[in-house]
């Protein structure tokens, strides 16, 4: 069908475009952290509304060296073993895009969801009863500034670096500014997805500074492309990664936050037992579709929590509270969080919307 | 007379065309020769190539076969030497009036880059002169009042006044005129049938006026062509059937007028 | 002394200006009184009031929006305007510069058209969002390049093809006459031709203002540190529906804004088209 009127013809080639964007944003996109369309939900009612006990408790988790485990708990049937052991039913749900499953979680629509700390505090800045019960891992090297041409962190003044704005490569790149005194206002950020960033600067050598994480940082050191001038080694347990539960679903069934604790561990032994190493290395580096040399790359940026007394320190301890008020203070800085006077709690009697809570995951 | 070159000289003329892959013969060896101040009616009835005829002579169309010629120098496309008003969308929709008018004068005269570099030099010097010729030629149409106004905010023989002024103005060597007052009222069209006489009178220029009306014919021209087609020959495309003078003052109903339509039937020509 | 005919026919029949005007506006009103409807019912039963900010809600998220963010000392909300219309500008000029350039060549001449059409008409069909991120990888994703080029490329084929369209049905008579009266044919283009085309043209870049909004949004989506698009993208990682709705509504606010600065621009450059149309 040939549209003759030139006015039509631009109408019909506007609608199409229309429906051509509302399409590609509403599908999700593997490796982005853009948030997708489909991300602006339908509300759900804040309360979780009340089920019958033997409902199936669901867990969001996405593609990274920390969360691996997760797919270690699936295949090896640990989670499985712990939830019936204590009578439940627990789902682990892979979301391909990260933020995706944030705004999911933030929304009520799951009952816990791996993530970093900065994201942490949105669910409970929406107004959703959270409670952080493990930590996977620190990042230790796996996020960093990489660049080229660029001698040192001074050197990014006046440049353009592409990062994902308001996640946990715009803090590290804050902190790294901080370290040499420099504001955020001495570089131009350009938004734009941590991965697309990655693969941007190993592809295009107008790319002069990206903030971004493993694969890319060592892909592009490896092949002389760039070097990395500031990353989460000189930062250490600052960029954390937790498993947050939603406080409702606890409530309704306490054991959860003791059997996802306990199924987290047994991955955790698996991993450091020489006899299973290999193989669970093997399970985690199929699940993030990356070879077992690559994948053992990058947990050498990952300082994975293995040692379960270590974490459950960790969770509470003095370090970790100075790191969250430091994230806290960037997130009410650049508007992520609205409420100056948020506060975060630490123990089993706390009763903030964002708690650390080290009871569950300490060994029994 | 001798040593000047004739207005026009077409010789063997033939145009056809090819429609649903037959060709279609609308005349074969057309002659016809225009010197001087002549005043040429062409009539015929539809179809029968007048129209073509007339565009054949305005370098708009190309012959099958055959020269066209005006003085002497071979007719390859539009110019100047050959000025053309239209039945329809003769006039430039976006300028005035005046402006119409004045649109051969500009081209004339001045370059397009010269006069957007030279603006204020141009408008003393040029454009006021442009205009005050303008103006002289819309007032022999009678259209001076309504200079600054848009073609669409005329009326059909308004248009048509402004159309024959701005043809006028660029003094062609012959003005050429496809079925200029058909579609207007009785009234319109005998007024403009006086301006066009008084101006091939005022201006020494060659007009050559394509009609179906035979009425219309005769009043304005001073030679009469006819183009028909033979009844018996039909495949043979036009002729030109008749080529007379006009007495110029012959009304309708004149015995002269009569024995001339008369003479046209008898032949048996049809178109 | 003529009267108005007085119309008994419901199609099409005239409104004095006043009463379009009242209509227009009760339709709006209409509009945001159903959304307020929405907003109510939806909390009422007991959805999350951050996923469906009412009318007033959406007043105070403006007036947040419009703040001066202390760390740079500007307004967001304004600078983001600023340099959205400016890259849309940048894009549109572009585009209306390669569509004007071919546009008119394919409207002149026939072998032009022959050799042009074919390829313009296929490029016309690839939906610029596909061609993201080639764009990104050709043009780099430093700077506002690709931005440009997306809007540019995404409007220039329909527009090339509506203008050549155009120019090619300009009155044939008037063509001739021009020549007739003496000018060469780069004239008879620029004389004769493009100022009759001129209304049309301005109508389709009209047109064309609203995909090239549409590509420009979805590029500052995933590459930008500014523009209204970038602005979208940061509220909604903050998960501020309200923020995203002002953002929404402002966009229809430009968008009709430039409508009409069209229109207007139409008026004053052909006021005969205009005037035509209207009797």
């Amino acid at each position: 069908m040939t549209i003759c009127n030139p006015r039509h013809r631009l109408l019909a080639s506007a609608l199409v475009a229309v429906g051509a964007v509302s399409a590609s944003c509403s599908g999700k996109q593997p490796d982005r952290e853009a948030p997708a369309g489909g991300s602006a939900v339908a509300a759900k009612p804040a309360e979780a509304p009340p089920r019958a006990p033997g409902r199936e408790y669901q867990i969001a988790w996405s593609v990274w060296t920390g969360w691996m485990p997760f797919k270690l708990m699936e295949v090896k049937g640990f989670l499985a073993r712990r939830a019936a052991e204590r009578g439940i039913q627990v789902k682990l749900v892979e979301f391909p895009v990260y933020m995706d499953a944030v705004t999911a979680f933030a929304a009520g629509k799951l009952d816990g969801c791996a993530l970093t700390a900065m994201e942490a505090l949105q669910p409970a800045a929406a107004g959703i009863d959270t409670v952080a019960i493990v930590v996977n891992d620190t990042s230790s090297g796996g996020d960093g500034v990489l660049v080229r041409g660029i001698a040192d962190l001074r050197g990014l003044k006046g440049k353009e670096i592409l990062l994902s704005e308001l996640s946990v490569s715009h803090y590290l790149l804050v902190r790294g500014l901080d370290s040499v005194g420099m504001k955020e206002s001495d570089v131009k950020i350009k938004n734009t997805d941590g991965d697309e960033a990655g693969k941007a600067f190993v592809a295009d050598s107008r790319v002069e500074a990206v903030t971004t994480w493993n694969p890319h940082l060592f892909q592009a050191t490896e092949g002389g492309k760039g070097k990395v001038i500031f990353s989460s080694k000189e930062i250490p347990g600052e960029i954390i990664d937790v498993l947050v539960v939603n406080n409702t679903a606890l409530k309704q069934a306490p054991v959860l936050g003791t059997v996802l604790a306990e199924a987290w561990y047994d991955a955790m032994r698996a991993i450091e037992d020489p006899a299973t190493r290999e193989d669970s290395i093997a399970v985690m580096a199929a699940g993030a579709h990356a070879s077992v040399d690559e994948f053992k790359k990058m947990m050498g940026g990952t300082d994975l929590m293995t040692d379960r007394a270590r974490a459950t320190a960790f969770l509470e301890a003095d370090t970790t509270r100075a790191t969250m008020e430091r994230i806290k203070k960037f997130s009410i800085d650049h508007g992520l969080v609205k409420d100056t006077h948020f506060a975060i709690g630490y123990g089993a009697k706390a009763t903030e919307k964002l708690r650390f809570d080290a009871s569950y995951a300490a060994a029994k | 007379m001798s040593g000047t070159l004739p207005v026009l000289e077409c010789s063997g003329l033939a145009q056809r065309y090819r429609t649903r892959g037959r060709d279609q013969v609308v005349f074969e060896d057309l002659d016809l020769t225009i010197t001087g101040h002549q005043f040429i009616s062409v009539v015929g009835a539809s179809g029968c190539g007048k129209s073509t005829l007339l565009r054949l002579v305005l370098g708009s169309e190309r012959p099958w076969k055959g020269t066209l010629r005006s003085h002497g120098r071979p007719i390859t496309h539009p110019d100047r030497t050959r000025g053309i008003v239209f039945q329809k969308y003769s006039l430039f929709p976006h300028r005035t009036v005046l402006d119409n008018v004045m649109f051969g004068l500009e081209l004339a005269h001045t370059h397009l880059l010269q006069k957007w570099l030279t603006w204020p030099w141009y408008r003393t010097r040029h454009h006021r002169r442009f205009r005050n010729e303008a103006m002289h030629h819309l007032e022999q149409v009678k259209l001076h009042d309504h200079a600054d106004k848009y073609p669409h905010q005329l009326s059909g023989g308004m248009q048509q006044r402004v159309a024959i002024a701005q043809a006028l103005i660029m003094r062609p060597s012959i003005l050429l005129m496809d079925e200029p007052f058909g579609a207007l009222d009785p009234d319109t069209r005998e007024s403009l049938q006086r301006t066009i006489v008084r101006a091939f009178h005022d201006q020494n220029t060659t007009i050559l006026l394509v009609t179906h009306n035979l009425e219309e014919a005769l009043y304005v021209g001073t030679r009469l062509l006819v183009l028909a087609r033979d009844a018996r020959e039909p495949a043979a495309g036009s002729r030109i059937a008749i080529d007379l003078p006009i007495t110029q003052s012959a009304p309708i109903d004149s015995p002269g007028t009569q024995e001339l339509l008369a003479h046209v039937r008898h032949q048996g020509f049809t178109c | 002394m003529t009267e108005e005919p007085r119309f008994r026919s419901i199609i099409g029949s005239p409104l004095a200006p006043a009463t379009r005007l009242l209509l227009g506006t009760i339709g709006v009103a209409v509009c945001l009184a159903a959304y307020e409807f929405y907003v109510f019912q939806h909390q009422r039963d007991g959805g999350n009031p951050r996923f469906s900010p009412g009318l007033g809600q959406l007043w105070t998220a403006f007036g947040e929006l419009t703040l001066v963010d202390a760390r740079t000392q500007t307004v967001p909300f304004w600078t983001d305007t600023r340099a959205s219309l400016w890259i849309l500008a940048e894009g549109l000029g572009l585009g209306i510069a390669i569509s004007a350039l071919l546009g008119v060549a394919m409207g002149v001449l026939s072998t032009v058209h022959a050799m042009l059409t074919p390829v313009v008409s296929a490029i016309a069909k690839i939906p610029p969002t596909a061609m993201i991120a080639l764009f990104m990888v050709v043009f780099g994703v430093t700077g506002d390049a690709f931005k440009v080029a997306l809007i540019a490329f995404g409007i220039s084929p329909t527009l090339t093809l509506g203008i050549s369209l155009v120019a090619r049905e300009v009155p044939k008579n008037t063509i001739v006459k021009a020549y007739s009266l003496g000018a060469t044919t780069p004239s008879v283009v620029v004389k004769a031709i493009l100022p009759q085309i001129i209304p049309q043209v301005i109508q389709m870049i009209r047109l064309a203002v609203g995909p090239a909004w549409i590509y420009l949004i979805a590029a500052e989506y995933i590459n930008a540190s500014q523009g209204i698009g970038h602005g979208i993208v940061l509220s909604q990682r903050m998960v501020r529906i309200d923020h995203i709705l002002v953002y929404v509504i402002w966009l229809a606010i430009l968008g009709t804004a430039i409508d009409f600065g069209f229109h207007w621009l139409s008026r004053l450059v052909a006021p005969w088209a205009a005037a035509r149309k209207d009797d």
